[in-house]
């Protein structure tokens, strides 16, 4: 377990309430194995299943969350795990395309129950296991695939979805479905069990969640990221200890239930659990023990790009700042003036024409020699040179010259979002 | 769909016979067009310009040899669109390769060393250039013989400049006046082009773009221009960029009165796809929509142009890929009995451009003084164009079909034609996504199968593939 570089902070997280549906699990059993964790020759116990279900369902109630249902089909002994059946964003319903037969009709009664309740519903062309494989995070789609869903079906959620898919392969059967090995606990937290993901995988969630909370192979045995977040409470496995903890430093509350007899199908809370994602108002969510920068966004006099800067807003936005966007071309004096006038809490240059390193120089020798703005925040990004990333000779230079940061195209803004958090948290100054 | 557009089909070429056969002699840029509309061939165009005048005259030869009826392209390098010509210069003195042909720095006795023998009544030659203050480009184009040229008051100003629009619309009412004056002495019948119908490449709705185009000609004719051209920018959805054009060539009829004028469609101007294969169908898209929608020009892109700047072959190459494309389209088109021109499913985009014209009229009679107020009062809003002139309230969105659409008008006067959309404002990841939507929609060869499923709307129920039937 890493020591989280976030720490054991006081950091506040909010709950925010969902929709759930959930299958109750009238027929459920262990009739065939199409994963390891099932075996038919041991009998289940209908009514511990159920009581397990139960409690599941009724803690969504108590923590204020809306639970649907979806009527349970005969013959369909894993309709229970209901996160299989669909992947639903802003509204937009993709039913799943099972792998196996044995679960193959499980796809009509999700698809009949969306329609009837006026989703906008397609049914996956290629095998996919709806949010078994499919995780909303970071303003992405995470998305797994190597035992059930098909990579050709990445692209078509981000066609149905319109967000970026990160496609993720998945390498230990015992974890067969992305929500087996990875959790999201809000839209910036995630926590995984990095073995059950390829080499080039893992490597992709360091870079785009350094601060995700990664687990042993005793939470991981215990289904422990097949949990629930609202955002603060987190429904989960009671037999993950380590992550548990784990989740309290970190501010989180988990709240423990048996899901021993679901596990003897493979599944855990998640899989009872879809999440009904509704059109969300453009309203954006507010973050915890954050305050509202004052932002500038700006680009150098000699470049006409528009794109960035609008992206930069919108991105700059959503994370609740105000932002003042002077555009493209803007003249030295400009900025320097707009910048007296408002006396924003950042400055954020984006230049993609490459002449940053030189526009850039040249701006923040004006920028400081104004006594006012000598302790603004002011960071770069963008393509700064001609010829791809500048290396760590034109970066020093510009930080030198009095630049708080700079962000260069690739990695660029990952590192951007978490310098704009330690801002927010007032840890930067 | 594409067997007959790669450019191996040999038979679709041989269409393009002899292309400067119209018969007579053009006096102008428009005339070369409308011969060629009415002999039925659609005429290509390249964007090239490259600042050594060696190498721009092989373009335009190369230009003029490529089996298509083709008309020649300068474009102007980025120093001389924004005035820097004392930097233009300095490269020229250097010898320092610019982004294209900077026609003022360069004196008047090279550029008709390029243009000698090529350029001429059956091969006009059109300056392109991106400046909102262009009287010293018209003035150089002039001198150098040359009479076609395009950009706009607005269109020039807003995505590219921070030039106050007002200082720009009295710029170009002075680079009108000059380019008019041409026509009167009886010479050449100066062209001027509207560049309206791009405004930042992507993801603006048509309604506005075709209203832009229609009024920057309006304000041409209001300053002397006899001859012009309405541009479209080939946008996200086949469907309904034909509906457009089809719009913006009813507008044009209805308000440009006893004046040469015709539609220019511009191929895929945002992202542009990686891929070879998808950068040729992105085009010959482009080519069939000139073709059914009665547009007679067409601006291409080439394979190279996701990369790098383009060479004169890889223009060569989509100049001919255009041409055999739209010639495929027409056979094609005769083929099915008329019909296949003219008919588009009206979704409001006539009404629309309509509203937003007669909003500027309304203004006031002065065309340039309308259009400026117009945009402080957010009846015209280019959404995403942070120019500080545009009212950035309106904002857009690609819905699930692939259409441009608006998710807020802010203050344009087209409220009671939009429909609710129930559209959610778009994200920065959703921005992203939209931006590529294009250049993924082309390049993801395995999207092919994707397309063919019909979205099910809801509430429209029909059975899912029967139970087991699932691929493995």
């Amino acid at each position: 377990m890493s020591p989280s570089p976030g720490g054991a902070v006081d950091v506040r997280r909010t709950a925010s309430t969902r929709r759930y549906l959930m299958c109750p699990p009238t027929y459920f059993d262990v009739v065939y194995s199409i994963n390891p964790w099932m075996d038919p020759s041991k009998p289940i116990d209908p009514d511990l299943a159920a009581l397990q279900w139960q409690r599941i369902r009724d803690l969504y109630v108590e923590l204020g969350h809306t639970v649907e249902f979806i009527e349970p089909v005969p013959g369909l002994p894993d309709m229970v795990f209901a996160a299989n059946g669909a992947t639903v964003m802003d509204g937009r319903a993709l039913v799943s395309r099972f792998l196996h037969d044995e679960r193959a009709a499980e796809a009509a009664a999700y698809t009949d129950w969306f329609v009837s309740q006026g989703f906008e519903v397609r049914q996956a062309a290629w095998t996919n296991e709806g949010e078994g494989d499919c995780l909303a995070a970071g303003g992405w789609v995470l998305a797994g695939s190597g035992f059930r869903t098909d990579r050709r079906s990445h692209v078509e959620s981000e066609e149905f979805f319109g967000r970026p898919v990160i496609g993720l392969t998945l390498v230990d059967d015992n974890y067969y479905h992305l929500d087996t090995a990875l959790g999201v606990l809000d839209e910036q937290t995630i926590m995984y069990y990095p073995a059950a993901f390829s080499l080039g995988s893992q490597e992709i969630l360091r870079g785009l969640f350094p601060d995700a909370i990664t687990v042993t192979d005793e939470d991981a045995a215990a289904f422990g990221v097949n949990a629930t977040s609202d955002g603060h409470h987190v429904v989960m496995p009671a037999g993950a200890t380590h992550l548990a903890a784990e989740l309290r430093s970190r501010g989180f509350e988990p709240v423990g239930v048996d899901v021993s007899e679901l596990l003897r199908a493979g599944g855990g809370v998640k899989c009872c659990t879809l999440e009904l994602r509704d059109p969300v108002p453009a309203e954006p969510e507010t973050r915890p023990a954050s305050r509202s920068l004052s932002v500038i966004v700006t680009s150098v006099a000699s470049d006409s790009h528009n794109w960035n800067l609008v992206f930069l807003q919108l991105h700059l936005e959503e994370l609740g700042h105000q932002v003042l966007n002077l555009g493209p071309c803007v003249p030295d004096e400009l900025l320097v003036s707009e910048c007296l006038r408002t006396r924003p809490d950042l400055v954020v240059v984006s230049t993609v024409n490459g002449h940053g390193f030189f526009d850039g120089r040249r701006l923040i020798g004006l920028l400081r020699a104004c006594p006012e703005l000598a302790a603004t925040r002011v960071v770069i990004g963008g393509k700064l040179g001609i010829a791809g990333p500048g290396g760590r000779r034109s970066r020093d230079e510009l930080l030198s010259a009095g630049f708080d940061a700079v962000f260069e195209e690739g990695t660029g803004m990952v590192a951007f979002r978490a310098f704009t958090e330690r801002l927010t948290a007032g840890a930067d100054r | 769909m594409s067997a007959e557009a790669g450019s191996s089909g040999d038979s679709s070429r041989s269409s393009g016979g002899s292309p400067r056969s119209f018969g007579g002699s053009s006096r102008s840029f428009g005339e070369f067009v409308a011969r060629a509309h009415a002999a039925g061939e659609l005429v290509v165009q390249p964007r090239m310009g490259m600042s050594s005048p060696i190498t721009m005259r092989a373009g335009l030869l190369a230009t003029k040899r490529a089996i298509a009826t083709t008309v020649g392209t300068i474009t102007l390098d980025s120093y001389t669109r924004v005035g820097d010509n004392a930097s233009a210069a300095a490269a020229v003195g250097s010898g320092a390769e610019l982004n294209g042909y900077p026609i003022v720095a360069h004196d008047l006795a090279t550029t008709r060393g390029v243009l000698e023998g090529i350029a001429g009544p059956e091969f006009p030659v059109q300056v392109r250039h991106g400046s909102a203050r262009p009287e010293h480009i018209f003035r150089a184009l002039m001198a150098a013989g040359m009479h076609a040229t395009e950009g706009g008051p607005v269109s020039y100003c807003l995505p590219y400049s921070r030039e106050p629009l007002e200082s720009s619309i009295s710029s170009w009412v002075r680079s009108c006046a000059l380019l008019a004056e041409l026509g009167e002495g009886g010479g050449a019948e100066p062209h001027l082009e509207t560049f309206g119908g791009c405004m930042m490449g992507q993801l603006c709705p048509p309604s506005l773009l075709i209203a832009l185009s229609v009024l920057e000609c309006m304000f041409f004719v209001q300053h002397g221009l006899r001859s012009v051209s309405l541009s479209y920018a080939q946008q996200t959805n086949a469907d309904q960029d034909t509906e457009a054009v089809l719009a913006l060539r009813r507008l044009a009829a209805e308000r440009l009165h006893g004046v040469d004028a015709h539609i220019v469609v511009y191929a895929y101007m945002g992202v542009y796809p990686r891929t070879p294969d998808g950068a040729t169908r992105l085009l010959t898209e482009a080519a069939r929509l000139a073709v059914r929608t009665g547009a007679a020009r067409l601006i291409v892109k080439t394979v190279a142009e996701a990369y790098r700047i383009p060479s004169i072959a890889d223009n060569v190459g989509a100049l001919e890929t255009a041409a055999a494309a739209a010639a495929a389209e027409r056979r094609g088109a005769a083929g099915t009995a008329g019909t296949a021109r003219g008919t588009a499913e009206d979704t409001g985009i006539y009404a629309e451009a309509s509203a937003l014209i007669d909003a500027v009229i309304e203004l006031g009679p002065d065309l340039g003084a309308a259009l400026a107020q117009a945009f402080k009062a957010g009846y015209l809003d280019v959404p995403y164009c942070l120019h500080p002139d545009n009212a950035r309230r309106a904002r857009s969105y690609i819905d699930t079909t692939g259409r441009l659409q608006w998710s807020s008008i802010g203050s344009m006067p087209i409220r009671p034609m939009i429909k609710p959309s129930g559209a959610v404002a778009l994200t920065s990841a959703g921005l992203i996504s939209s931006l590529s939507y294009v250049e993924r929609k082309f390049d993801t060869a395995s999207l092919g199968e994707y397309l063919a499923l019909p979205v099910r709307p809801a509430g429209s129920a029909e059975p899912v593939r029967p139970a087991g039937s699932a691929e493995r």
